[in-house]
């Protein structure tokens, strides 16, 4: 086989190699598309922002947010960040541990004593609350509710009732 | 039958395998490790502080689980972010380019992956990423790197001549862009698939735009977001408006011809979804310019904003038979992206006496010369001056160039530029022999 014969089938077999990496990429990308995976990441669907709202369902806007107490009574705004986590993570993996009313009062007390370890030169903390503010979806706009207390975590006092 | 399938084949190769041009794959190259660099840099540097997160918090996404990969820990987490670091800027320089790149997606995909284990997995890295592999199979490297630079030298020292870049294009250099670019068009095809898979054109009441907005006024506070959420009508505009563009997008693929209007829809959409929810998908528009020929670009603006009149260009004279001139030239011709400079060898001296009439012959051989054409005239600078009007005209060597003015460097450059020009080697005559055994010291006129 002359050189350039040699060059040109080595370019065949370099395009046929390409070829099946580009179309199993593909057939990936438009599985994980069709069927709105994300675990399968960098393969993934794009299903967010796409489950509908209507006034009659589905109608709540929600947010939950983490407050500290101090021994002073004070309440302190804490961020995902003062327990060396960040916003979605914190959101997705501690939040709905302690929206749980059979763990969250364990979490509560770690999460209090993990603050005061790593900020000793702020204000200790003696517990923490967890506030649901929400609004409601009505015919013209959203509508601000009143914030409900999901959880009142104080150390060596009785939870909320 | 099989005049079918041979149809599709050759259709296949002509859409992933046209020649295309290396050195707008190289540009893509560029612009991608340069995103990614400052990513790794600073926009997620945070990151480091994964390893302090309790390993309960941990939920491996499935290329985690599959590699059993357990949570992130120092010094693990810091080696990975080192070695990440390096390779990244290797690519981007083009060092060692492919293995560089196969090892910085590598290690990327990794840092990524392990940030989105904890609950929470973000939609639009893909094209980036996808981008990165892409490069990294392909010959990415071949222009605009240090790869280039050395292989020209090491070409112009086998062949003992200058011999001037030129661009080239190669069946590999079309795929990468066109793969990135289908991905982009899929994801924004695929996002509007999702709507209307999921919801159905209630997903245009109006309610759900609202609902979104409000969801991350709560935590971004965007005060535009709120005031959109409270007018529906211009949420049912709006919503309609996202479906149309999400789901026509595909018509890229078809059309390539839309593509700049529904780049422009796109940027302009994320722009808004910024002011009203804070939400900028920048790592998804950040890769557009995969769309762009940089190269037409380029010399569109020269044509009509830089340089109207024509690219004003300098000759550079050197020895021709020095070999240092030679590697000196090559690299000045390496970094010369502007096309400012045409190179002659003095040692064609006829022609050079032609052109240049009153030019020193025996000056020229010494110290590597500049032509700077006037009207019907010429002004030559010699040695450290000749050095400090390429440095101005080099993109790179502008960085340098405003302290080649500093008192006293034009007087040391001068003499450190003939000392080490007084010394080189020189190839005699038509002698073929290696630059490092040619042993021919300096002599005057050939």
């Amino acid at each position: 086989m002359t050189a350039i014969g040699k060059l040109e089938s080595e370019m065949k077999n370099w395009k046929l190699i390409l070829s099946f990496i580009i179309i199993i990429w593909f057939g990936l990308q438009l599985w994980t598309g069709f069927t709105f995976r994300d675990q399968t990441w960098p393969f993934i669907g794009f299903p967010m922002y796409a489950h509908k709202r209507g006034v009659t369902f589905d109608n709540e806007v929600r947010k939950i947010v983490l407050r500290g107490m101090t021994a002073r009574g004070e309440e302190v705004q804490v961020i995902p960040e003062d327990f060396g986590m960040y916003s979605t993570p914190w959101d997705n993996s501690v939040m709905p541990k302690l929206k749980d009313r059979t763990t969250n009062r364990e979490l509560a007390a770690r999460l209090v004593d993990d603050y005061n370890r790593r900020h000793p030169q702020r204000p200790p903390l003696v517990g923490v609350k967890l506030i649901k503010i929400h609004w409601q979806m009505t015919e013209t706009a959203p509508m601000e509710m009143p914030p409900d207390t999901l959880l009142y975590y104080l150390k060596n006092a009785n939870p909320l009732p | 039958m099989s005049n079918i399938l041979n149809r599709l084949i050759q259709a296949w190769d002509r859409y992933w395998f046209a020649p295309g041009s290396l050195t707008r794959l190289a540009i893509y190259r560029l612009w991608v490790y340069s995103i990614i660099l400052l990513d790794v840099l600073i926009w997620t540097r945070g990151h480091l502080r994964y390893a302090e997160v309790a390993p309960e918090f941990y939920q491996p996404i499935y290329i985690l689980r599959l590699l059993q990969i357990p949570a992130p820990a120092h010094p693990w987490l810091d080696i990975v972010y080192g070695a990440l670091a390096v390779f990244v800027f290797l690519a981007l320089i083009g060092y060692k380019t492919n293995f560089s790149a196969v090892m910085a997606s590598g290690l990327y995909v990794y840092w990524v992956a392990q940030w989105f284990s904890f609950g929470w997995v973000h939609h639009l890295h893909p094209p980036l990423v996808f981008s990165m592999a892409a490069l990294a199979l392909s010959p990415s490297g071949a222009r605009l790197s240090v790869d280039h630079l050395l292989k020209r030298l090491r070409e112009n020292h086998a062949a003992q001549q200058f011999i001037s870049k030129a661009n080239a294009n190669s069946p590999y250099a079309t795929w990468p862009l066109r793969f990135v670019q289908t991905i982009i068009i899929l994801l924004y095809f695929l996002s509007g698939y999702a709507k209307l898979k999921i919801s159905g054109l209630e997903w245009a009441n109006g309610t759900t735009l609202q609902w979104y907005l409000m969801n991350d006024y709560l935590t971004f506070q965007a005060p535009a977001g709120l005031w959109l959420a409270n007018h529906k009508e211009l949420c049912i505009l709006l919503s309609y408006a996202t479906l149309i563009f999400e789901v026509g997008f595909i018509s890229a693929l078809f059309f390539p011809r839309l593509a700049p209007w529904l780049l422009l829809a796109g940027f302009s959409f994320h722009l808004g979804t910024y002011i009203t929810m804070r939400t900028f998908f920048e790592f998804l528009w950040l890769t557009y310019p995969v769309f762009f020929n940089f190269e037409r670009i380029g010399a569109w603006i020269r044509r009509h904003i830089t340089a109207p009149r024509g690219v004003i260009k300098f000759a550079v004279l050197f020895d021709g038979q020095c070999p240092l001139c030679i590697r000196s030239v090559t690299t000045v011709d390496f970094f010369d992206w502007r096309g400012k400079f045409v190179f002659r060898e003095v040692n064609d001296w006829e022609r050079i006496s032609r052109d240049y009439p009153g030019l020193d012959q025996q000056k020229s051989l010494e110290e590597m010369q500049v032509m700077i054409p006037g009207a019907g005239r010429y002004e030559a600078l010699a040695g450290f001056y000749a050095f400090r009007k390429i440095a101005q005209h080099l993109p790179l060597g502008m960085v340098i160039w405003p302290f080649l003015f500093i008192p006293g460097v034009p007087f040391v450059g001068t003499r450190v530029y003939r000392f080490i020009a007084s010394r080189r080697k020189r190839i005699a005559g038509a002698a073929r022999c290696s630059f490092h055994t040619c042993e021919i010291p300096a002599t005057s006129n050939q």
